[in-house]
């Protein structure tokens, strides 16, 4: 199990930190010189959806903040094979508060 | 100030966080948040939120390297989790109902807390006994074993209800500050569980990235995570602390330990006075 979830963790994270540099440097030769202004555009979530600078930074955030998710999703799956019916009722619960405060939002 | 200073100044602020959070111990967060309110005049709910992000990247990033190495207790872990996720809820819900000083006031006493924390130091490991371990857990197979040069040494767990109860605060907390309170969580394994230092700190970090996804959506939903704040400070930290982590075996970290209490505690004292000034 603990090989699983390390690689499951590492991946997750490298490829979010991957996805923000990205959008960052994108984000910041088309946005670089501007002043920063904070209460404009920042009213709607939507805002930042979409493929554009900021969008693709928060792909990135997205991916970093599921990445524990699938960390309990894939903990959940390996107790079902172990039988261990006891644990894996524990992380399906976990499961569930994490979707249901994710869902709410996606 | 345009975008490139004001991003560039907050990656560097937020590298040096995350180093001195790898170094001591003490995470990033509770620094970061100060940091963007005080001297970046962020948002106090986009600090939280950007702080929130760097907790799961630094946490997630750290429990991959110490699920290998065997401390972590990954059954007491999840079982944990149940409260802290359930906290982590309720304390993020808060967030969008209290007026923002009291927020800045509560971080601040968050604060002086763990730099007394600090400043006090770590105590010694209580002797470990397997066999005064409590029933619950013996039931669930939450003991474990601490590796050690002569094999694994067993371990019980004390306590199990009133560690899962200090587990529910921590995730409030989490919730409600956008960070891992990693303080607490320790000081339930450690003090009141009886679990080995060793073990408390690395289950402790492992457990901090589900709590933080708990309160992420919910921050999401309100739009306190805003990507332009959010960026410079994640991938800061996690430079930072990874940084931090290939120095830390071969450094003397107490007098460093007492500087950043003393920051720790400066940055508290503002926190709080924001949080009760006018």
């Amino acid at each position: 199990m603990e090989r699983w979830l390390s690689w499951v963790l590492r991946t997750g994270v490298l490829l979010a930190a991957l996805l923000v540099s990205v959008g960052a440097l994108w984000y910041l030769m088309v946005d670089g010189q501007r002043e920063i202004l904070w209460d404009c555009a920042l009213k709607g979530v939507d805002v930042h959806r979409g493929l554009s600078p900021t969008g693709l930074i928060h792909l990135g955030l997205l991916l970093l903040i599921l990445t524990p998710v699938a960390r309990v999703a894939l903990a959940l799956g390996l107790y079902l094979e172990e039988r261990d019916w006891t644990f894996a009722l524990i992380t399906f619960w976990v499961l569930l508060v994490l979707l249901g405060s994710l869902l709410g939002y996606l | 100030m345009s975008v490139w200073e004001f991003s560039l100044g907050v990656f560097l602020g937020s590298t040096l966080a995350g180093f001195l959070g790898a170094l001591t111990g003490l995470g990033g967060g509770v620094v970061l948040v100060p940091l963007l309110v005080l001297v970046f005049r962020v948002d106090l709910h986009h600090a939280l939120g950007a702080s929130l992000v760097s907790v799961i990247a630094t946490s997630s990033g750290a429990a991959a390297a110490y699920v290998r190495e065997g401390y972590t207790n990954l059954r007491l872990g999840m079982f944990l989790e149940l409260a802290t996720t359930l906290g982590a809820l309720f304390g993020a819900g808060l967030l969008g109902v209290l007026p923002k000083r009291l927020v800045a006031l509560v971080f601040g006493l968050v604060l002086l807390h763990s730099a007394y924390l600090s400043y006090q130091g770590r105590l010694e490991d209580q002797p470990i006994d397997p066999k005064d371990s409590d029933p619950l857990a013996k039931r669930l197979r939450l003991e474990g074993g601490l590796p050690s040069p002569e094999g694994e040494r067993a371990y019980g767990v004390r306590r199990l209800l009133a560690g899962l109860g200090l587990m529910g605060l921590a995730g409030v907390l989490s919730g409600l500050l956008g960070i891992g309170s990693g303080a607490i969580k320790v000081l339930a394994m450690d003090r009141v569980m009886g679990l080995p230092y060793k073990v408390s700190t690395t289950t402790s970090n492992f457990m901090i990235g589900v709590t933080a996804a708990a309160s992420a959506g919910i921050y999401l939903r309100q739009g306190y995570i805003d990507p332009r704040v959010s960026f410079p400070v994640m991938l800061g930290v996690l430079l930072g602390a990874f940084l931090g982590a290939r120095i830390l075996p071969r450094s003397s970290t107490s007098w460093l330990r007492t500087l950043f209490a003393l920051v720790i505690a400066a940055l508290g004292l503002q926190m709080v006075a924001q949080g009760v000034g006018k």
